[in-house]
């Protein structure tokens, strides 16, 4: 079992939630973050200059069996990539799940 | 009694009461969510002082007698009688004191962020109970300017200048908001958290302002003087919301939003004055000029390092002043204005005179405040420690969120 981490930008959501439901994965949670870019953004609030380093970013977590890996990071990848491109996906093993309702253990569980 | 008067006078009192929500919406949306529910409770409370005050002391100073300096009958409103035929004196009462809580309120969001919410208390009822009823006086009371023939019809100068004079005051005492000026002074924005919320105050603003213009013609025997005026209350803010979005647009680069709004309530607050008296063309001069004077004076406190977290000042301190002259330039006797203005061949009297009382009017209020501010810095202190606000005034000074079970993302 993996743990596929994925960070992406608001406006990508919506394409890379239909492109992992195409590949069949309907099980994942996602959170709204903020995080760091290369450049800091200028903006003006009432004529005054603001300094935006903190961007709201989309995390996206969902757990897989291992043989389904290269199609969940195709899936978030090809979704991202149709809406403007760019993201990180990062990937941790996992040691063991359980279904609370059923006591199901390891890939069952997922 | 005559019922039509009185009915428009209640009717426009209520009116002016709802701009106290215009005044609180704007308010809470411009500051961050940590402060939201201390400036709102700012506006529940200076209201509820203003119309103890304005009963116990304030009418009796500003209509009790018509001394020139200050009224010193009718405290408690006992025995006083009603200065307009056939319209009972509780609905002028009322009428007046909405006034008298629109101009305690401006304050509120100049100082926010940071004023104690102990201090606010006891300045709300001093300047509803006493500062303004004495400018009031003077103006509408029967007092030394009204015998002058200064031109204040609704307000420019009494309601709005003094509440504006008031925030300067109050937001210079107090210093900026910890960030809101880097080290070597360099503005910093604080963005405030509902820019939803300021839009709807503003338009309950202009919705109230009907009531606060056509209203100061304390009756309906002449409705053509109150269509003139609705149709002034009309255009000036119009033009001012283009005028201060045009000129935000020029200088930053995107049409702001919340200069926008400010730009309609300065365009409101120079017509104010002068609605009455002036024509439709003269209303969207004094629009346009409104609504560039708001941006400038935005920008004018920003190197000023006053923290102004609403635009108090520039929006009713600048154009109150500037409302209250354009009734010596445009201001027409043909229309009713008492001394012919500049634009009509009548000189450089009327603005004359109009100068005379801003100068007296705001000048009282700047030294009143300074020493009640400081009176009251003395006994409580002004403003809240360090730790109270970073944490902010809902939780510390109120025990309580005004989000509360909201997930709040702090993008600083």
């Amino acid at each position: 079992m993996k743990m596929i981490i994925a960070y992406i930008r608001q406006e990508q959501l919506p394409a890379v939630k239909e492109s992992l439901s195409g590949a069949e994965m309907f099980h994942f949670t996602v959170m709204p973050v903020l995080g760091t870019a290369p450049r800091a953004e200028q903006r003006t609030f009432r004529g005054v200059e603001q300094k935006v380093t903190l961007f709201k970013r989309m995390r996206l977590e969902l757990v897989v069996k291992d043989s389904d890996v290269e199609n969940a990071i195709e899936a978030i990848s090809r979704g991202a990539m149709n809406s403007g491109g760019g993201g990180r996906i990062f990937i941790n093993d996992v040691i063991d799940a359980v279904k609370i309702w059923t006591g199901e253990r390891g890939d069952r569980a997922i | 009694m005559n019922a039509i008067d009185t009915l428009w006078i209640l009717l426009c009192a209520f009116l002016v009461f709802f701009m106290q929500a215009g005044f609180g919406m704007v308010e809470a949306g411009l500051v961050r969510t940590k402060n939201a529910g201390n400036v709102l409770m700012k506006n529940v409370i200076d209201f509820s002082f203003a119309a103890i005050g304005y009963f116990i002391f304030g009418y009796a100073i500003m209509y009790g007698s018509d001394e020139p300096l200050v009224g010193t009958a009718g405290w408690f409103m006992f025995g006083v009688e009603s200065p307009l035929e056939g319209v009972p004196v509780e609905a002028f009462w009322l009428f007046q004191a909405v006034f008298a809580g629109a101009s305690a309120t401006i304050v509120a969001g100049a100082v926010a962020e940071r004023m104690k919410f102990s201090a606010y208390l006891l300045y709300s009822f001093i300047i509803s109970a006493f500062i303004y009823p004495v400018v009031g006086h003077w103006v509408w009371g029967g007092g030394w300017l009204a015998d002058l023939k200064f031109h204040d019809f609704a307000g420019s100068t009494v309601v709005h200048g003094l509440g504006g004079v008031s925030a300067l005051v109050g937001a210079w005492l107090l210093k900026p908001r910890f960030g809101r000026f880097t080290n070597d002074g360099q503005p910093r924005a604080i963005p405030g958290h509902s820019m939803p919320l300021v839009a709807i105050g503003v338009f309950i603003l202009w919705f109230g302002w009907y009531g606060f213009n056509a209203g100061s013609t304390l009756g309906f025997s002449d409705p053509e003087l109150v269509a003139r005026i609705a149709l002034n209350t009309t255009l000036a803010p119009a033009v001012a919301a283009f005028s201060a979005m045009s000129v935000s647009w020029m200088r930053y680069g995107k049409p702001d939003l919340s200069l926008a709004l400010n730009g309609v309530l300065g365009g409101l607050v120079g017509i104010t004055a002068p609605c009455a008296v002036v024509n439709s063309g003269s209303a969207i001069f004094i629009g346009l000029a409104s609504g560039i004077l708001v941006v400038f004076g935005i920008d004018w406190l920003n190197r000023l390092k006053v923290d102004d977290v609403v635009g108090a000042f520039p929006v009713h301190g600048i154009c109150g002043i500037f409302g209250t002259l354009a009734v010596g330039v445009f201001g027409s006797t043909a229309l009713g204005a008492p001394l012919q203005g500049l634009l009509y061949g009548g000189g450089f009297g009327a603005l004359g005179i109009q100068a005379l009382g801003v100068m007296a009017c705001l000048g009282f209020t700047a030294i009143s405040m300074f020493v009640v501010f400081k009176a009251i810095d003395a006994i409580f202190g002004l403003r809240v420690s360090h730790e109270t606000e970073l944490k902010g005034l809902d939780i510390e000074e109120h025990g309580m969120e005004s989000y509360s079970g909201f997930q709040i993302f702090t993008t600083e």
